[in-house]
């Protein structure tokens, strides 16, 4: 089970106080608000209460609110950004085990200047280039606080100098996105990503095209993409949680097996399929996710 | 050479008398007693005291005989189920090398109780998790007793590891397979894997499957499946022989080759394709397997034929 709902991750570029109502009620399960894009001058003027009024806004509507920051000025736009109220960092082109222990000695210390809970800031490690990639096991084990593993697709395909063409059955990062999702879930951590090609062309893409993409997101062991479009929140939300198709259909597999097993049997037939423990216990692991992201929408409604 | 014929390994579950029974019927290479999955909890201990007597049983149709024991449950397991007979330890979700050398140690001391010579049973780890994909090549690594191992491609556990649902229209398990498939090879150990067939159903009884998957399997090298029905048994021995269209053609290859060498000459052009020293050794390698499978087939028959016999 993911430990935690994170199946849209909303990017926001952050150049002004106030973020878009549009965004605010968009219904993400993340808010990502972007200071990498923001002028340099502009984050290292942000004062205390003007962050703290802009992660208020963003806690309002339910989300929760990561800072993605610089890699070239992490330490200043955490000395900026990291105020009550976040729950964490996120962290491009993470190349090395010792910059997330860099971020998270730097998280200590704030945590303890800013009256936040010790331990409590999370780190999301975005990998995005090949050194990422091959570290990313070190990474992933690299620290408490990481959360996540989020494939950063667009910068790797600068780094491997891959050309940007979009077909949906080839994928380039196909070996690559398996290493990272392996990787990270053999730390006990989830892994974020998106499917080839959407998040490399930022279409405006069909919902057909993007439904299919976040079903194979989520048919490799993503439990979640990082929404570069507004459009994406509502498809991501649903494509990374089980249908009601799927919920109907994983607790007939439950009922099955659990009368399979009263009469004695370890594995029972089902359309030609062959329930047992594995078959079982994944229908368990789906049903408690279903339930978790109704919970978490609901948090949203109300 | 007759043990290394595995090409379809079918899983018997141990409490169920009726498959035990008609094990020996299927013509599999080899049985696989299953102490785990196929066995619910409440029975796990009556499952053990039964594979004493079951070995000679499933034997009858000259199937070699292995157990896959629980992990949870090793050491209770293997004190019941290694005796004379059994050949291979089937280890699943196998995730490190101290897991795997708890085992091997545990076999040396029983089999120097039981009279079996050190070192005979094989142990066959299965890697059905992510961390057994990490681990892969120390797992590997860790015991001369592994000669051939299972990557995580597709399997009820892996996709319970990762809760991904199974039967994609894509392949999924890409890097699951292709890097436990190196770390094998690198290792000196033989990979056995589940390759991405477009187009599966999900159904265990698919003989039609099982011919897509042995032609799968065999295009990739990999000369084993394990099954879980017996309609599979007879698709997948037959799709794992060499053809006699290719003995011809890796016996054509010999000769051709051998003459070049003969003339000093080591490449020549033969109906388009190329014979060079790598062809010659893939029809070598094809020609000895072609006859490990006929050697094993007489073997069944033989064995076939006695238990008929008796039974008579």
């Amino acid at each position: 089970m993911p430990r935690f709902v994170r199946r849209s991750l909303l990017l926001v570029d952050m150049s002004a106080m106030s973020i878009p109502g549009q965004i605010l009620s968009a219904g993400c399960d993340v808010l990502i608000l972007n200071l990498e894009t923001a002028p340099r001058q502009w984050r290292s003027a942000l004062n205390k209460s003007e962050m703290s009024s802009i992660i208020a806004t963003a806690t309002k509507s339910a989300a929760e609110v990561f800072i993605r920051v610089q890699r070239d000025t992490v330490d200043m736009d955490l000395e900026a950004a990291v105020w009550p109220g976040l729950t964490g960092i996120f962290l491009p082109e993470v190349e090395h085990a010792e910059q997330i222990q860099e971020v998270s000695r730097h998280l200590a210390d704030l945590e303890h200047r800013r009256d936040i809970r010790g331990g409590a800031l999370q780190i999301d490690a975005e990998i995005g280039t090949a050194a990422g990639v091959w570290n990313s096991l070190d990474i992933a084990q690299s620290s408490p606080r990481l959360a996540a593993l989020s494939v950063g697709e667009t910068s790797l395909y600068r780094d491997l100098q891959l050309d940007i063409e979009a077909h949906l059955d080839k994928d380039p990062l196909r070996f690559v996105k398996g290493q990272i999702m392996v990787n990270a879930r053999a730390a006990g951590i989830q892994a974020q990503g998106m499917s080839y090609p959407l998040s490399i062309t930022l279409e405006e893409a069909d919902e057909p095209r993007l439904r299919q993409a976040v079903r194979r997101a989520r048919d490799m062991g993503f439990k979640g993409a990082i929404c570069p479009h507004i459009s994406w929140v509502k498809i991501c939300n649903e494509g990374f949680r089980p249908s009601d198709e799927e919920i109907a259909y994983y607790r007939k597999v439950r009922e099955l097996f659990a009368d399979g097993v009263r009469r004695g049997l370890a594995s029972v037939p089902f359309e030609g399929k062959m329930i047992d423990v594995p078959v079982d216990r994944r229908a368990q692991a789906f049903l408690e996710w279903g339930e978790l992201c109704t919970r978490r929408d609901a948090e949203k409604t109300n | 050479m007759n043990s290394m014929v595995n090409r379809c390994v079918l899983f018997v579950p141990i409490n169920n008398p009726r498959f035990v029974e008609k094990a020996w019927t299927r013509g599999a290479d080899a049985i696989i007693l299953d102490l785990e999955d196929s066995v619910p909890m409440s029975e796990k201990q009556k499952a053990r005291g039964l594979v004493r007597e079951t070995i000679a049983k499933v034997a009858k149709g000259g199937a070699s005989v292995f157990v896959r024991i629980n992990k949870e449950f090793a050491e209770a397991d293997l004190r019941a189920a290694i005796w004379p007979g059994i050949s291979r330890v089937i280890l699943p979700k196998a995730e490190s090398a101290d897991e795997v050398r708890f085992v091997a140690n545990l076999l040396t001391e029983l089999e120097k109780e039981r009279g079996i010579p050190v070192g005979t049973i094989e142990i066959y780890p299965l890697l059905e998790s992510a961390l057994g994909v990490v681990n892969s090549y120390s797992i590997a690594t860790s015991s001369p007793r592994i000669k051939v191992m299972a990557d995580a491609g597709g399997g009820y556990d892996t996709a319970l590891d990762l809760e991904i649902e199974m039967f994609a229209d894509f392949d999924q398990y890409a890097y699951m397979r292709e890097l436990p498939c190196l770390a094998q090879m690198t290792a000196g150990v033989e990979a056995v894997g589940a390759p991405y067939i477009p187009g599966t159903s999900g159904r265990v009884n698919q003989a039609d499957e099982g011919l897509a998957l042995a032609k799968s399997l065999h295009d990739m090298g990999i000369h084993q499946a394990i099954v879980l029905h017996p309609a599979l048994v007879e698709p997948l021995v037959t799709g794992l022989t060499p053809k006699p269209k290719e003995v011809k053609w890796a016996e054509k290859v010999m000769d051709i080759y051998e003459a070049l060498e003969q003339k000093g000459e080591n490449i020549a052009e033969v109906d388009g394709k190329i014979v060079d020293i790598y062809e010659y050794r893939r029809a070598r390698e094809l020609l000895q397997w072609a006859e490990a499978c006929a050697a094993k087939d007489r073997y069944k028959m033989r064995a076939v034929t006695e238990a008929q016999s008796e039974v008579a």
